[in-house]
């Protein structure tokens, strides 16, 4: 669909033939020719078949037509691809600058960026322009498009580094809430001199979230056996003798000992449980979905929580090989000994996970036996437990609950210390190793309050359910009295 | 061509070269009026008609466009009233071409008359197309509908289903049912010479 046919050459050809013969003879659009032209022209025929074709494809006029100089220069001619579109300079740059406008304006609404290249629209060959190169401009337009092509990963690096910042914070303060203060303190002065131990605190809020789903599951046996190992090839570590432990150890036993304790709570209470919870599910819905089903799953979320908490623990064991490497020379403080405080830190990720994880899993079971049945729901509401079976909100839950584990963990440790009697809690050093007692640190109460709230908890959960089931044998509908409008009670 | 003959071909020239004169090189009005000028040497085929609105508005055109020739398409034989509304960017934008007269086609909607052409979109379109060759990409439309992006989902989808008889006989009915019918029934225009303008029932 180019624009110029070559019928049009017939009125071109008289145009031109008229003109040449007389310039002052009128044209067949009834203007005046120019009467100062006396050059001679080449022969007519021949100019007149190429000058037809001379038209430019923008604005539709032809040579002929071209302004005459004094108020308007007549702009040159240019051929700019192999085809036969020819046009004026001025209309192919003002098509090119429009082509390459980044977005047109309201009447154009053409979408997308501007194309690298401007085509030809009849031969698709590239119309070459030719600028002043400045090589500043260059550098600049070069950087200008790489930057706008930066905006996506650059939106992607601030979200990420955002949320490592958090991770960061969040660790941070669940090192301070766990250790107190002081040792707190000095594990990060520790840190502050080797950047991937002080970045490793990001990792404690994603070990305490991960510790709480399936996918550490794997890691849990080998964890635990791991960072033992790393102990005993550190040499001098590892006293199994010696009360009170070194806080890496503890830590890393934490996994194990929440494994341990979801085995021997499934032992003890995993059948009860299951019977108190059919006992609160709708009738229709009994015997719907096979028993042994819901007790795999709540076994299967035992483990999976148990795995986390290694996760936790192996996320501080890369930590602890390190810590352990440089605190050799500093062991000789007053307060609790540096390594241990920082054999700590290895297994602050450990601790709140092992005990997030010991806690999961309790609303896992809970969770699961309800879910399972679909009727389940209603009990942990009427347990007044705000547990939702609605998924995204438990996985809501799981994450605030992982993330709150340090403070509850310490929370529980200063209820201790002030329930506890002074002698208990009082700093004082262990004959044998000179280290301080279980209770007497901070870490240790953190450690043992977070183990006491979860077994509590699970206590407190268990209580509420099985008070639950023998009151649901005993409901009766009340009767209303309509006489004195009031319900009454129902005795049998 | 030599400097020297193409300012002796430039002389005082009538109104609309005035124009073109005063709005520089590449001004829609000037482009518009080479475009007049052509059509007037060289009608379109596609059209009964194609031309300003009014003298005064060069920016408002209306055009009856003529079915196909090929007696098979059930388009054949039909006329339909356009609008076309040139943007003040002209040959670096697309006219807006609406359908006036109803017609059943799966790319234009059968109310408001908007047309689905990707020529007349801005991506794609291109100065070097003019407001008759457009006419006669149109006119194609009505035998090559496109049916990717139908703006008339009923007929498209007999079109689909290759209901021959179906979308074949709805079109004739509508083809002939809606058929422009202007001042003289056409019959006005022949008499009038092509590309001169003249109110075809528009009023807007």
């Amino acid at each position: 669909m180019a624009s110029n046919s070559p019928t049009t050459s017939e009125p071109i050809l008289i145009n031109h033939s008229t003109a040449d013969i007389t310039n002052d003879s009128t044209n067949t659009a009834g203007t005046d020719q120019a009467p100062t032209d006396n050059e001679p022209r080449p022969p007519p025929l021949s100019r007149a078949s190429t000058s037809a074709l001379e038209k430019c494809w923008i604005c539709l006029a032809s040579k002929d037509e071209d302004p005459p100089s004094p108020p308007n220069p007549p702009t040159p001619w240019r051929h700019p691809c192999s085809c036969s579109l020819q046009a004026h300079e001025s209309c192919l740059l003002d098509w090119i600058a429009d082509q390459e406008a980044p977005r047109s304006r309201s009447g154009g609404g053409r979408s997308g960026p501007s194309p690298d290249k401007i085509l030809c629209p009849q031969c698709r060959s590239e119309i070459k322009v030719q600028r002043p190169n400045d090589a500043l401009v260059n550098l600049c337009r070069r950087l200008d498009r790489q930057y706008s092509r930066l905006v996506l990963p650059g939106l992607a690096a601030a979200f990420t580094s955002t949320l490592v910042a958090g991770c960061w914070a969040h660790g941070h303060t669940a090192v301070y809430m766990i250790f107190g203060q002081t040792d707190a303190t000095k594990l990060y002065m520790y840190s502050l001199a080797r950047p991937g131990h002080n970045l490793a605190y990001a990792l404690i809020p994603i070990n305490l979230i991960f510790a709480r789903t399936r996918f550490a599951d794997f890691v849990l046996p080998s964890g635990t056996l791991f960072l033992l190992g790393t102990q005993l090839q550190d040499g001098l570590r590892i006293d199994w003798t010696m009360w009170p432990p070194l806080p890496s150890t503890v830590f890393a036993c934490l996994p194990a000992l929440s494994q341990f304790y979801n085995w021997t709570y499934e032992k003890a209470f995993g059948k009860l449980n299951k019977k108190w919870i059919d006992a609160v599910r709708p009738r229709r819905e009994e015997g719907y979905e096979g028993q042994e089903e819901n007790i795999a799953d709540i076994l299967n979320e035992q483990e999976a929580e148990l795995a986390e908490a290694n996760e936790g623990g192996d996320g501080g064991m890369v930590l602890e090989l390190e810590l352990n490497i440089g605190a050799v020379d500093e062991d000789d403080g007053d307060i609790p000994p540096f390594e241990e405080v920082q054999d700590a830190l290895n297994g602050a990720g450990g601790i709140a996970a092992a005990a997030a994880a010991a806690q999961a899993q309790q609303n896992n079971a809970n969770a699961n036996a309800g879910g399972n049945g679909g009727g389940g729901g209603h009990v942990h509401r009427l347990l007044g437990d705000n547990e939702l079976m609605d998924d995204t909100s438990s996985i809501g839950q799981t994450v605030i609950g992982a993330l709150l584990m340090p403070a509850v963990a310490s929370v529980t440790g200063e209820v201790l210390k002030m329930a506890l009697p002074a002698s208990w809690t009082n700093p004082t050093r262990n004959f044998m190793n000179g280290r301080f007692g279980l209770l007497s640190t901070k870490w240790g109460r953190s450690v043992v309050g977070g183990c006491l709230f979860v077994v509590m908890k699970d206590m407190l959960t268990l209580y509420c359910r099985w008070r639950l089931a023998e009151g649901h044998r005993k409901r009766r509908v009340m009767n209303y009295n309509k006489r004195e409008k009031v319900y009454e009670r129902v005795s049998d | 061509m030599s400097r020297a003959s193409s300012r002796a071909s430039a002389g005082p020239r009538d109104s609309r070269s005035s124009i073109n004169r005063a709005s520089g090189a590449a001004s829609p009005l000037k482009r518009l009026t080479n475009e007049v000028g052509d059509l007037r040497n060289n009608p379109s085929d596609a059209v009964l008609h194609l031309g300003p609105a009014s003298d005064e508005d060069l920016f408002r055109w209306e055009a009856v466009l003529k079915g196909p020739r090929d007696q098979t398409s059930p388009y054949c034989g039909g006329l339909w009233l356009l609008s076309i509304e040139i943007p003040p960017n002209y040959p670096l934008s697309p006219p807006k071409i609406r359908f006036v007269t109803p017609i059943c086609h799966p790319n234009v909607h059968f109310q408001t008359g908007e047309i689905c052409l990707t020529l007349l979109t801005s991506e794609h379109w291109a100065p070097s197309y003019t407001l008759s060759s457009t006419m006669s990409a149109l006119q194609m439309l009505l035998t090559e509908p496109g049916l990717e992006s139908p703006l008339n989902v009923d007929i498209a989808n007999l079109y689909r289903e290759d209901d021959a008889v179906g979308w074949e006989s709805l079109v004739r009915y509508w083809t002939a049912e809606k058929r422009w019918q202007g001042e003289g029934a056409a019959g006005f225009l022949s008499e009038r010479a092509p590309g001169t303008g003249g109110h075809l029932g528009i009023t807007q």
